[in-house]
């Protein structure tokens, strides 16, 4: 029997790896066995089929269901040329040239497979947690120098710390999977390519701060990931890594899968808390802080899904192992999203301190379109446009807020040189308007505000004036929102206005 | 005075020891640790800017207004919801604040209509005051854009409207609605610049949940939700501070007044009971005291079966001191008595029973306490000491375990439920004891550990019961039980006996022996348990019984004098605690000392020199009884319709027939004015001077918001009869009847008017020992010493089920109406309410061929009556359950003359009973009867 | 007042209540409550509480009740109005 990888990630489904899949069974079933595996993140070449020979797993992409029986003819069951192949996957730049921590077994193992997911190094991290005192897990943490992956960057080391020294006999773990941002799909890549990570992962949170629950809170569009998170917990329950005995320690851990309705605003973590204790998603100020006051008032872990799925791995080869990987206080790897209008977009995880001309440039070749790239917007919807000028920008948390801009979940969003950059500013306060919670009110009416001030300034309309109307609401928003919804809205219109200040006058506007 | 505005901290008081020193604008200030930055700016005089936030409601950091810069720190955080920490220093008007705030102005007033001065909250808005603070010059984003000023108004509540065009989503209603109130039917709807004050999904407000508590109304900054009355009138210009007259919780209000007229009642957040909060019908339910059914002339007939003529007051106290004087010559001294009500001030009280046993020479003087609390007098006597309950309302906030027996206080004392469901929601165990499903049982964020569904009439077997597993499971407080109680042992062996154990009482009371076995532990070992208890409990023929069961239960746990604990009566009316502190009771002068008693009696003698006879006189249902045999042939009544809220009507009816004298003094004529010889018109607490003490022991002062309406207080009435029958008892004022109460009673010894005016309020006792008053009892020592353990037997009532009547029928109250409805069903009240009904499981009315809203006849051994069937899975089988504020119900044409065997208390909550589907001829004829009377 | 609405049934009086006169009925009612005590016991605390609550003319009806129709009384009750006299 030969083995051929095809993915079920929803992005490679999304073009077909599913007919690919059962075109292969159709024509080569009883001579194969298909592995459905998550995606390699080399979104430009799925459906990506891998086929395991002597060389290596030698890769087949884009493949569409009408090619299998030809690329089967072509040798592609022995790993043969042909002008869809690319070689051993392994090999290929793009993936050779990445340090997959997080991501190492994404693409490679079957996700919802046990036997898999140990034969790749799963639960070595949990086993070692369970050896050692909370105290001792939540240093490792701290020494990794894991921050958030969210967005924000705080330390999880500190906030574990935190949970851990808050007393309290309920406690909980919460993973933020409301992954809203646009250009953004890691979250989502890792819960349906290595479920048992996250699930482990915040096994290993539970044991460190004492909690003995734990929430995922998966957004509604994301449903296989629900589905595949669902399933995993099932296997883990039954293989006795979660439940009352955890691997044997003791350790009582139960896991539970709770799906959002919808709400942008949900991906903020308390409005999530809120979420979750079935209110409507709506900010809570801080403090109190959900590390001291959290799910239904009790100490609370709340990390996204990257921050709990990077903590098996500092578990197995130490925080100090992971913390070599980086850049000044930005340690270990971040998991990269090229998005938008991209040739080859998709997943990079590597180390902190890549520019973005690497990325963009190198890694990503440039645009889709074949025009100049004009800027990348970083970070989500409410992250800063960078303009080509400032693509020798190291990915670091602290050199991004230098310059006004900021890393977010790391997904990076591509636009040529046709933008209107009046228009995205524009956008980034609809986008406000449409997802704002409404409790705050910078948010709740200066986003409207926003949207009609903008407006009249591409129409003409006393564009001085209105241009510093413009400053004081973004001025505004940023001091005095409740969250970082409202606050870091202006980023968008803020970097827009400075880097491409021509786009804001009318005449641009009326040239055809 | 002027019209009184309170000072608003904006967040609210964080009690604690500890505390924090920090700088506000270089000020100094010293505050508890966890208060938040604007609470410390504004205790040291200097107000931030705010709307989102009042110390009512927990810091919620959403208008942005209230930003400070903190040196040291970046951003600008919101004082509201950042807690002060040592050392901080806060700047609270900087150039970038002050930026800030207009920009935030800027944007509430781009989406705000520009009515200020047509606008009925005009002078009364904090938007309004805001923009005036921080000094709004101009809107630059102009009116045109994206608005909800086309919003439609919300006029379906009878007492507010709700015009969202107007609404700066700053939650307050709805957070008022949720931690206030309790009742979560506030929501915002949709979300960003569409979210949307809405009661419940996009409903009316008639139409929602909403109890019309007015919380929603208080709390909000703008004219978004208002008072129709303010709508009407205009803003109120002036305050008197006074205090509600409906229930026994006692609310502090400001009755807010233009001129002379009584615009709106606010609740008073220094009120000691409710601080700050209200129900519907202390906060809207005023209209009955100028209602055009107020009787405000005296009148007099010879028989019942004549017309009322209209006669001025000295005609009238000549009257009725002349044909009592002849009734007591033609008959004996004790022919005559007096009937006193909870409903009146203490003062009023007071000068009743002293014209009963000084004037009129004898004890017969009772009052409607009979009717309902007085079980909590004798049992709370035997066993503590003092005839109240041990705590104040704000225990409950210490409370671990709450248990509540025979109450309903989500509806009969809604302001106190809501103290209690706030506890609750922090996580406080319940444990309800009724046939009734209760809402408190299942409501929002709250769910009773243990619901006691136990059969009407089956209190004492459960608390025995609860009380056998304590000594039994050695969960007694042996310390406690040593050091302060007595006669222990002999209890202990009586309760131990398998007779009271919860498997061998199962069959009787209907609660499964695991559950009570469980609660009785959750009792006795879930921290501090505290009994709440109402006329469930008392309205028993073993209604004392109960009493010091409960009594017995938490002695022997330890749960008795610290905060948090206790066994307390819910109080049914506003005085009823005054007015048997009072010496309202036939054998009790004020403070609850036996007329026997000759050390007391002497000092009342030498005060009125008169002598007291030295024995008891009649109760009320004693004194229908020697109506009916012909001994007893006068009655004075004040403020209390007999002739529709005691039982077995009938009875009554024909007792009161028989009297040769009744004399009637009430706002309205009432069902007894329809015996009565003599009517007096009495006052509305609107036109009191005086005090009440509710059910916390706390005496409040009532003011005067108006002028008598009958041209005398009413507390000269009963001094001129006295006068008229030759007896000097005259006063200036009613601080001088409160200065000879404290006189004569030893735990009133340090209250007067100028205390109170000066405290707000206190809780007696009130003497030299304590003379800020006592808010918890028992703390150290029992009044009675040591606390005594009274075996309690079970003794079924002779009144149960049978073939020929096999339902047992219950009542109860309504959040909207009170008692017999004579004041709220003269209010806009009664469109909650229109109607008392029948709910009976939807068993039972299958069985019987019921649906809802069927008229169905319901009969008792002694009467029968008319009512609409509500089918309700609130009841358990064979249960039925009605109200009694509408008199055409007449539930007491079915109860019966059963009673307490200690007090007399009626056993209302008891009556065997069948439901039938009625005949269309008696419905008609019911109606008939209805509208004839 | 006409009160087809709320007519007595005076049929169904059972004859405990309708025909008893009113302080045998509450005498017996207190006796029922202390059957737990010895009978000498029972007698003293039921006649203490009647001391304590009832009027005079109660008391003496009492008594004439008990003299002239000592069957319908509880015999604690009875006893104790032997202890009141």
């Amino acid at each position: 029997m030969i083995t051929v990888y095809v993915p079920r990630d929803s992005a490679a489904g999304s073009v077909g790896a599913d007919e690919v899949a059962a075109a292969l069974e159709h024509a080569a079933g009883e001579r194969i066995r298909i592995v459905r595996t998550g995606s390699r993140g080399m979104l430009w070449l799925e459906p990506l089929i891998e086929v395991a020979t002597e060389r290596g797993r030698v890769g087949y992409g884009p493949v569409s269901p009408r090619q299998v029986p030809e690329l089967i003819d072509a040798g592609l069951l022995d790993g043969a040329d042909h002008e869809l192949c690319v070689g051993v996957v392994a090999e290929l730049p793009w993936l050779r040239d990445q340090q997959r921590l997080c991501f190492a077994r994404v693409g490679v193992t079957d996700p919802l497979s046990p036997t898999d997911y140990e034969a790749h190094g799963g639960l070595t991290g949990l086993r070692q947690a369970l050896e050692r005192t909370p105290a001792d897990v939540v240093a490792e943490v701290t020494e990794s120098g894991l921050r958030g992956r969210g967005g924000a960057g705080f330390p999880a080391g500190i906030k574990w710390r935190t949970v851990l020294d808050t007393p309290g006999e309920t406690k909980f773990v919460c993973c933020n999977a409301d992954e809203g941002d646009s250009g953004t799909f890691a979250d989502r890549m890792l819960m349906e390519g290595d479920p048992f990570c996250l699930i482990e992962g915040m096994t290993i949170a539970a044991h460190a701060v004492g909690a003995s629950e734990g929430y995922i809170y998966v957004r509604s569009e994301y449903p296989d990931a629900v589905a595949t998170l669902r399933r995993a917990i099932d296997i883990a329950y039954e293989h006795g890594w979660l439940g009352d005995n955890v691997l044997g320690s003791g350790l009582t851990f139960d896991l539970y899968v709770r799906v959002g309705a919808g709400a942008y605003i949900c991906g903020e973590e308390t409005s999530m808390l809120e979420s979750l204790e079935g209110k409507r998603g709506m900010v809570r100020s801080k403090p109190p802080i959900p590390a001291i006051t959290g799910l239904f008032g009790k100490p609370t872990v709340v990390n996204n899904v990257l921050t709990l799925a990077s903590v098996p791995r500092i578990m197995a080869d130490g925080g100090a192992a992971y913390a070599e990987h980086g850049v000044e206080r930005s340690r270990g790897t971040q998991v990269f999203q090229l998005a938008g209008n991209i040739a080859r977009g998709g997943v990079f995880e590597t180390s902190f301190g890549i520019t973005l001309d690497e990325l963009v440039n190198g890694y990503g070749g440039g645009t889709r379109s074949g025009r100049p790239v004009r800027a990348v917007q970083v970070g989500g919807p409410l992250g800063s446009y960078v303009p080509v000028s400032r693509f020798d920008l190291p990915t670091d948390y602290e050199a991004f807020a230098e310059a006004e801009a900021m890393l977010g979940h790391g997904g990076i969003v591509v636009f040529d040189d046709t933008v209107d950059m009046s228009k995205m500013a524009r956008f980034a306060m609809e986008f406000c308007a449409e997802e704002s919670c409404g409790k705050c009110t910078p948010c709740r009416v200066g986003s409207v505000r926003g949207v009609e001030v903008i407006d009249r300034i591409t129409g003409g309309e006393d564009p001085d004036g209105n241009l510093a109307v413009l400053n004081d609401l973004c001025e505004l928003m940023t001091d005095g929102s409740l969250c970082a919804m409202g606050g870091l809205t202006p980023n968008p219109v803020r970097s827009a206005l400075q880097h491409f200040p021509d786009d804001f006058t009318p005449t641009r506007e009326q040239t055809p | 005075m002027a019209l009184l505005k309170e000072p608003d901290f904006g967040t609210p008081a964080k009690p604690g020891p500890a505390t924090v020193s920090v700088e506000v604008d270089g000020h100094p200030v010293t505050v508890p640790e966890g208060t938040s930055v604007m609470r410390a700016a504004a205790l040291s005089g200097i107000e931030i800017p705010k709307l989102c936030a009042t110390d009512s409601l927990e810091a919620f950091g959403s208008c942005r207004l209230c930003l400070v810069e903190v040196d040291g720190k970046n951003g600008t955080p919101a004082s509201c919801t950042t807690p002060v920490a040592d050392g901080m220093k806060v700047r609270t008007q900087t150039p970038r604040l002050e930026k800030l705030r207009q920009g935030v102005m800027e944007l509430y007033i781009s989406d705000h209509p520009l009515d200020c001065l047509t606008c009925s909250a005009n002078g009364d808005c904090e938007l309004q005051d805001m923009s005036g603070i921080v000094g709004l010059r101009q809107v630059r984003y102009g009116y045109e854009g994206e608005n909800h000023l086309d919003l439609g108004k919300d006029t379906s509540n009878p007492y507010f409207d709700f015009d969202p065009s107007k609404c700066i989503a700053c939650s307050r209603c709805v957070r008022a609605c949720g931690e206030v109130q309790g009742t979560f039917a506030l929501t915002i709807e949709g979300r960003g610049f569409e979210s949307k004050v809405s009661a419940g999904a996009g409903e009316l407000f008639m139409d929602s949940e909403c109890v019309s508590c007015g919380a929603c109304v208080q709390a909000c900054p703008t004219a978004t939700l208002q008072e129709k009355s303010v709508v009407d009138l205009g803003m109120p210009n002036r305050t008197v501070l006074t205090t509600c007259a409906y229930c026994g919780v006692g609310c502090s209000f400001k009755a807010e007044l233009r001129g002379d007229e009584l615009v709106r009642m606010v609740p008073y957040k220094d009120g000691g009971a409710n601080e700050g909060h209200s129900c519907v019908k202390g906060r809207f339910a005023f209209g009955y005291a100028t209602h055009p059914d107020r009787v405000t002339t005296p009148m007099v007939r010879d028989s019942i079966d004549d017309e009322w003529r209209e006669v001025d007051w000295d005609t009238a106290i000549n009257h009725v001191a002349t044909r009592f004087r002849e009734l007591q010559d033609t008959y004996g001294q004790g022919a005559i008595g007096g009937i006193t009500s909870s409903r009146c001030t203490n003062e009023e009280v007071y000068v009743v029973q002293k014209m009963v046993r000084a004037a009129f020479g004898n004890n017969n003087v009772d009052t409607c306490a009979r009717v309902c609390h007085s079980p909590t007098g004798y049992g709370l006597k035997q066993t503590f000491g003092t005839s109240a309950g041990t705590q104040d309302f704000r225990s409950v906030a210490a409370a671990d375990v709450i248990v509540v027996i025979g109450a309903n206080p989500t509806d009969a004392h809604p302001v106190f439920a809501s103290r209690m469901k706030r506890r609750l929601r922090e996580g406080a165990k319940l444990i309800v004891a009724d046939p009734r499903r209760i809402d408190l049982v299942r409501s929002p964020y709250i769910e009773a550990s243990h619901h006691l569904q136990l059969t009407p009439g089956t209190n004492v077997a459960v608390v025995n019961a609860m009380a056998h597993v304590v000594v039994t499971e050695g969960l007694v407080d042996e310390s406690f039980v040593a050091d302060r109680c007595e006669e222990f042992d002999a209890w202990a062996e009586f309760i131990a006996r398998e007779e009271n154990s919860p498997e061998a009482v199962e069959a009787i009371t209907g609660v499964p022996a695991e559950q009570l076995r469980e609660a009785a532990r959750l009792y006795a070992t879930g921290g501090n348990a505290a009994i709440y208890y109402g006329l469930g409990v008392t309205e028993h023929s073993q209604g004392s019984t109960m009493v010091m069961g409960m009594a017995n239960l938490a002695m022997a746990t330890g749960n008795i004098g610290r905060e948090g604990v206790g066994v307390n009566p819910l109080r049914g009316q506003n005085n009823v605690q005054g007015s048997c502190d009072m010496g309202s009771f036939p054998h009790e002068l004020s403070g609850y000392r036996h007329v026997s008693d000759d050390a007391v009696r002497e000092v009342f003698e030498t005060l009125w020199q008169r002598p007291i006879i030295p024995e008891p006189g009649l109760r009320i249902p004693n004194m229908f009884d020697s109506a009916l045999d012909g001994s007893f042939r006068g009655l004075f009544v004040q403020g209390e319709d007999i002739a529709q809220s005691d039982p077995n009507i009938q009875h009554v009816h024909a007792a009161l027939e028989a009297m040769d004298l009744v004399v009637v003094q009430d706002l309205f004529l009432n069902e007894t004015a329809k015996f009565a010889h003599v009517f007096l018109p009495g006052t509305s607490f609107l036109e009191k001077d005086g005090t009440f003490t509710n059910a916390e022991r706390r005496i409040n002062r009532v003011r005067p918001v108006m002028s008598s309406k009958t041209g005398k207080h009413e507390w000269e009435v009963p001094c001129e009869i006295a006068e008229a029958m030759g007896y000097e008892m005259s006063y200036d004022h009613p601080s001088e009847i409160m200065d000879e109460i404290a006189s004569v009673t030893p735990t009133f010894a340090g209250v007067s008017f100028d205390k109170l005016d000066k405290l707000g309020s206190v809780q007696w006792p009130c003497n030299e020992a304590a003379p800020e008053g006592t808010p918890t009892m028992h703390v150290d020592a029992f009044v009675r010493g040591k606390g005594k353990f009274v075996a309690t037997p079970f003794v079924a009532t002779t009144e149960r089920s049978s073939r020929k009547f096999p339902l047992l029928l219950t009542t109860g109250r309504i959040l909207s109406q009170y008692n017999v409805g004579a004041q709220t069903r003269r209010t806009a009240n009664v469109a909650w309410h229109p109607e008392d009904v029948l709910e009976l499981h939807p068993h039972d009315a299958e069985e019987r061929g019921i649906s809802d809203g069927d008229d169905v006849t319901l009969s008792s051994r002694v009467g029968r009556t008319h009512l609409r069937a509500m089918i309700s899975d609130r009841m358990p089988v064979g249960v039925v359950y009605t109200t009694f504020h509408h008199p055409d119900t007449g539930a007491n044409v079915v109860t019966t003359e059963n009673s307490d065997w200690a007090t007399n208390c009626p056993e209302y909550k008891v009556t065997a009973v069948q439901v039938g589907l009625a005949r269309h001829t008696d419905t008609e004829q019911a109606r008939a009867a209805a509208a004839s009377r | 007042m006409s009160e087809p609405s709320a007519a007595p049934v005076s049929a169904d009086h059972d004859a405990r209540h309708g025909k008893t006169p009113p302080p045998v009925r509450l005498a017996n009612d207190i006796a029922a409550q202390f059957r737990h005590r010895t009978a000498q016991q029972a007698a003293q605390e039921i006649a203490q509480h009647i001391r304590m609550f009832w009027d005079p003319r109660m008391r003496a009806e009492l008594l004439r009740c008990a003299a002239a129709d000592p069957n319908s009384l509880d015999p604690l009750a009875l006893a104790a109005s032997r202890e009141i006299s």
